[in-house]
């Protein structure tokens, strides 16, 4: 029996009375993990930076150089922290779900417990 | 148990569950507490954009400028060490906050929490109290249903815009942002915050609310290293409550061998992560106290003392003494108070001039033809003050240093940065040959000392 299962379980007196509270499914516990920590993580990444970097002048030193104003700059540096902490997120919930913990024996029925996150 | 050979597949929504959490509302002395304090926050909220300070915006970190305003102030990007000094006090002050008092920040003053209790409050409004409101949602799709929940999501969609568009209020000059976009000229970068900030209040507070704290916060996961035995926590007292049950009618509770708990699960319906409180101290519990104002309200009907569930530590619980000064909060103490105390000095200590150099890259050295040795720089001025200033230029290291401006006086209007070039000369004969260190100092005619000095190196010929 899985983890979840137990938690179902335990959760089934309190259902009985509140049947619309339920967990989220490991899915969307998963893409929340990666969502919201990113987001946060980008948001004091580009406030950091830009306290430090101008916007518009990173247009100049682009190859080729391109013409964006500050507003511009402040946007699309936003949405590129917010690209590399969603895949570095990402990247932590795949290897924490891909990981056996137990070697796999062939004569086993048993499945190889991904089950980490 | 599954097989190797059969992998199983199952179909996961996002929401495993369609129906929405309607957790009972409470009255009671927190409640009303959390009241108090939403109105605050969210009134500081909405206002501050538009309060005036000499003129223009009080509060209004300018982006498009790259300054930021706050009443007198005036920051530029070269104070930054202000604002890692501000993110460092705010860390250490909800470590101090959380060792002391545990979870106050959950419970009462997280955007989450407000924006959810405003949300909340006007889904109450349209739609009634909660027992109403599981019945519409399981009713059919009726003129009523139909009346009720578009009101609902138009109230609720025009609070998280206007949301958004005070956020963005907060960055854009607010009242021009307001004019621009009611006459439709307003920036795409504008519309597109006041869109994406609105649509993030409206998904976190309209739509996944407390779900936020169970599954997505960070703090909630960590704030348990801060804790304590003397940590204020709500918590239930078995000792009084068990063995809970609702015992007959007429007869006495302590006869019958019950607690004090009549086991309503009223705590249970007013929780809005849905945990019982009865089972301990979970990571779930946002301490919002709801449960204790459920408890209290039951306790006065049945005519037993309040506080079977309440603020605590786990020290009192125990039977001992909450120790409130003790080495944690002390050492979180002393260093909020220096960050502060050091914040405060700092600010107020800031120089008003600013002065970067840089040397010529082109040439390290020119020799004229009076037989003295020339090397240029460029000068970074700016005046931080909000009053127009004239700057002298002092150099000094070697003697008999000239220096020569374009233009000779530096005249600099509030706010102003200035690129200027200088040419300091020395006479050939007057140091050894090679570099030597020189200052640049700047200082405004009624000000005795000078208020920025820079080093930089001046080289003379080698043969």
């Amino acid at each position: 029996m899985s983890e979840a299962q137990t938690d179902n379980d335990k959760e089934q007196g309190f259902e009985e009375i509140y049947p619309f509270q339920k967990p989220w499914s490991r899915q969307a516990r998963q893409i929340a993990a990666i969502i919201w920590p990113s987001f946060l993580s980008a948001a004091f990444a580009t406030m950091l930076f830009f306290a430090v970097v101008d916007p518009g002048l990173i247009g100049d030193s682009m190859t080729p150089s391109q013409r964006f104003s500050r507003m511009t700059g402040y946007g699309l540096g936003f949405f590129f922290f917010w690209l590399i902490t969603m895949i570095s997120s990402s990247i932590s919930i795949l290897l924490i779900r891909s990981y056996n913990r137990k070697p796999v024996k062939p004569q086993s029925n048993e499945q190889p417990d991904d089950q980490g996150y | 148990m599954t097989k190797a050979t059969e992998p199983t597949e199952h179909v996961v929504s996002f929401y495993e569950s369609k129906e929405k959490i309607h957790y009972r509302e409470v009255k009671g002395r927190f409640d009303r507490l959390r009241d108090l304090s939403v109105i605050t926050l969210l009134g500081g909220y909405y206002l501050a954009p538009w309060i005036t300070w000499g003129g223009r915006q009080a509060l209004l970190f300018d982006l498009p400028a790259r300054k930021f305003y706050i009443f007198g102030l005036t920051f530029w990007p070269h104070d930054f060490i202000f604002l890692s000094w501000i993110l460092i006090i705010c860390a250490v002050s909800l470590f101090f906050f959380t060792a002391l008092a545990g979870r106050l920040w959950c419970g009462y003053a997280c955007p989450q929490t407000v924006w959810t209790e405003a949300f909340v409050w006007i889904e109450r409004v349209v739609e009634g109290s909660h027992t109403k409101r599981k019945k519409l949602d399981k009713g059919p799709w009726n003129s009523e249903k139909i009346l009720k929940k578009s009101t609902k999501q138009f109230l609720w969609l025009s609070f998280a815009l206007w949301t958004g568009f005070t956020f963005v209020g907060y960055f854009t000059p607010i009242k021009e942002l307001a004019a621009s976009l009611f006459s439709n000229t307003a920036g795409g970068w504008e519309v597109f915050w006041v869109c994406f900030y609105g649509f993030a209040t409206y998904g976190n507070a309209a739509f996944m609310r407390e779900q936020v704290c169970k599954y997505m916060c960070p703090y909630a996961r960590f704030q348990s290293a801060m804790f304590d035995k003397d940590t204020l926590v709500i918590s239930y007292d078995e000792k009084r409550g068990e063995p809970r049950g609702r015992g007959k009618k007429g007869t006495n509770r302590e006869d019958a061998g019950l607690g004090d708990c009549i086991n309503c699960t009223l705590c249970v319906q007013a929780c809005p992560t849905g945990i019982d409180i009865r089972d301990g101290l979970q990571y779930e519990c946002i301490a919002c106290a709801a449960c204790i104002d459920a408890c209290d309200s039951i306790m006065d009907q049945v005519g037993s003392p309040r506080g079977l569930i309440k603020y605590t530590t786990e020290h009192q619980i125990q039977g001992n003494k909450t120790k409130i000064i003790r080495p944690r909060i002390m050492i979180y103490g002393a260093l909020l108070a220096l960050l502060c105390i050091g914040f405060v000095a700092a600010i107020s200590n800031r120089a008003d001039l600013h002065l970067d150099v840089l040397r010529d890259r082109n040439a390290l050295y020119r020799e004229t033809t009076e037989g003295r040795v020339e090397n240029v720089y460029t000068l970074k001025v700016q005046n931080k003050s909000n009053e127009a200033a004239t700057i002298e230029l002092i150099v000094t290291g070697l003697p008999g240093l000239t220096v020569d401006t374009d233009p000779p006086v530096l005249v600099l209007q509030s706010g102003e940065l200035k690129t200027v070039p200088a040419r300091v000369q020395v006479d050939r004969d007057a140091a050894q040959a090679g570099g030597h260190d020189i200052i640049f100092a700047i200082k405004r005619p009624e000000k005795e000392q000078p208020e920025a000095s820079r080093d930089a190196r001046f080289m003379l010929p080698i043969n």
